[in-house]
């Protein structure tokens, strides 16, 4: 991660589906993946110019959470010493967001492929359903219930120890 | 244009309201399935009710955990299972055999008690064991399931092995080409093809294991029945050579059973080994294999911490067990030992 020759990049310009733009430093940039390509793409070719990421899938309200994520784990990533508060950040990171916006922020992780951000919102989003009924998963996610209740019995039926 | 460093100054509030309304189910299904992996495998499956967007989405799940128990009568050595919920235990976990599709498992971990029916376990071993699996984790407590190892399948892709309550039947020829971490409890090894073999099948064992980091050999049992309660004895005899090869990547050995020749040679042939453990060793045991392990250079205390094999050093021994005055006169005639220090 640490090239720094005279030639390279120090930030890029990324554009969100609504074309806002937003300056990003390298090292803020290369926590996602699909950003890291591009800037290694570039530096590959010798070019200087700032260059300009669009991100056709992510609109600016979900990229700067992306961003605000990246920007924090960039400044943690030569410091291994402080897992702990960086751990306690994430939690407190996600625990703003309703379950829309986890789920748009899931989308962009993938998307942008910050492979640490899109597990802990799997997480974030897996541990809070955990212990949910069928009935509050089903009202919390707007999922609509498609089984006749004879189907649903015989689901239930066949999984009988999984429905404990 | 918007820094990056402007974040906090956005109104938190606005970007909650966001228009980005979005559903879980939404979501497509191999981010939904990501989401199902972090959940226990019964609540993943309990998912299929939700709706039929969702009823199988769980079989592609590339962990199953089956190490919740059918019952919650437990107490220290055994579980009591009623046998209704048993029934349906193992319906669930048949089922969830028969339908999980995913190409490779990560991780698989079943925890098998004495009550469960031995052929049912093993009927498990052996459908897990026709999957591609990374990191198996079988343990049958209490009970001892055979298992012939040609049954497992995939071997070159196990990267992380633990077993216990196997009695481990061993092909003439086998390999674990990846197999970074080991642990064996309780199992008893036998030669499959032919019994009348001489090998130590421990041996045999992890010599097929040549990238080992992690090794952890708890009470086992050699082939012949006539070592299988040789705990003492197998002191006697421990000038027996052992033929084993080099470790390179071996950095942690912990051994719960007392045949010296072997913990002794798998040491020796394991130059980057920072850990040694030994905790359920009876200390007058440890005392014969104390001064065979220094005389091969290791800094060594009587909890079998081992941290390098460095030349210099006086071994910071801190604790306090019984045996620590022989350990301390051994570490600091270190190097000066003659040839037959060891001998019995």
């Amino acid at each position: 991660m640490a090239s720094s020759s005279s030639s390279s990049l120090s930030r890029v310009v990324v554009k969100s589906s609504d074309n806002n733009l937003f300056v990003v430093n390298k090292k803020v940039a290369s926590q996602s993946q699909l950003l890291k390509q591009c800037i290694d793409n570039m530096e590959e070719k010798g070019t200087n110019d700032v260059i300009l990421i669009p991100l056709s899938n992510v609109t600016s309200n979900i990229l700067t959470l992306v961003l605000e994520y990246c920007e924090k784990h960039a400044d943690f990533a030569d410091d291994d010493n402080n897992n702990q508060e960086l751990k306690q950040w994430d939690h407190e990171f996600l625990k703003k967001f309703d379950y829309a916006t986890l789920n748009s922020l899931t989308m962009a992780a993938d998307y942008m492929v910050t492979k640490s951000l899109l597990n802990l919102c799997c997480q974030f989003i897996a541990d809070s359903i955990k212990d949910l009924t069928v009935q509050q998963i089903r009202q919390i996610f707007d999922i609509k219930n498609d089984f006749t209740p004879q189907e649903e019995a015989d689901i239930k039926n066949e999984n009988a120890w999984a429905f404990r | 244009m918007n820094e990056t460093k402007h974040v906090e100054a956005l109104n938190q509030d606005a970007i909650l309201n966001s228009e980005n309304v979005d559903r879980l189910t939404d979501l497509p299904p191999y981010l939904r399935c990501h989401i199902l992996s972090f959940l226990p495998t019964r609540c993943a499956v309990a998912t299929s009710i939700l709706s039929k967007r969702w009823s199988y989405l769980w079989i592609s799940i590339p962990a199953l955990d089956f190490t919740e128990l059918p019952s919650s009568i437990t107490n220290w050595n055994s579980v009591v299972v009623n046998q209704a919920q048993y029934v349906r235990f193992r319906s669930y976990v048949n089922r969830v055999l028969l339908l999980s599709n995913a190409p490779c498992l990560n991780y698989v971990h079943v925890e098998a008690h004495s009550s469960f029916v031995a052929r049912h376990v093993f009927e498990w071993m052996v459908a897990i064991g026709k999957r591609c699996v990374q990191q198996l984790i079988f343990f049958a407590k209490h009970f001892r399931i055979d298992f012939p190892l040609r049954f497992l399948i995939f071997k070159e892709k196990l990267v992380v092995l633990k077993l216990e309550g196997f009695r481990l039947l061993l092909p003439s020829s086998f390999h674990f080409p990846c197999l970074h971490s080991l642990s064996l409890n309780n199992i008893l090894f036998e030669n499959d093809d032919d019994p009348s073999l001489e090998d130590d099948c421990l041996t045999r064992f992890i010599t097929s294991c040549p990238v080992l980091e992690e090794l952890n050999v708890g009470v086992y049992n050699f082939c012949e029945d006539s070592h299988s309660d040789s705990d003492t004895d197998s002191d006697e005899d421990s000038n027996a050579y052992v033929d084993l090869p080099i470790f390179e990547n071996l950095i942690h050995l912990e051994v719960g059973f007392t045949a010296w020749p072997i913990v002794l040679q798998i040491i020796m042939n394991a130059p980057r080994l920072l850990m040694f453990g030994w905790p359920d060793i009876n200390p007058s045991n440890k005392e014969l294999l104390l001064e065979r392990i220094e005389y091969h250079g290791f800094d060594m205390d009587e909890e079998g911490y081992s941290s390098s094999k460095s030349e210099d050093t006086d071994s910071d021994s801190d604790s306090d067990s019984e045996v620590k005055g022989f350990e301390d006169s051994y570490s600091e005639s270190e190097g000066s030992m003659s040839n037959d220090t060891t001998s019995t």
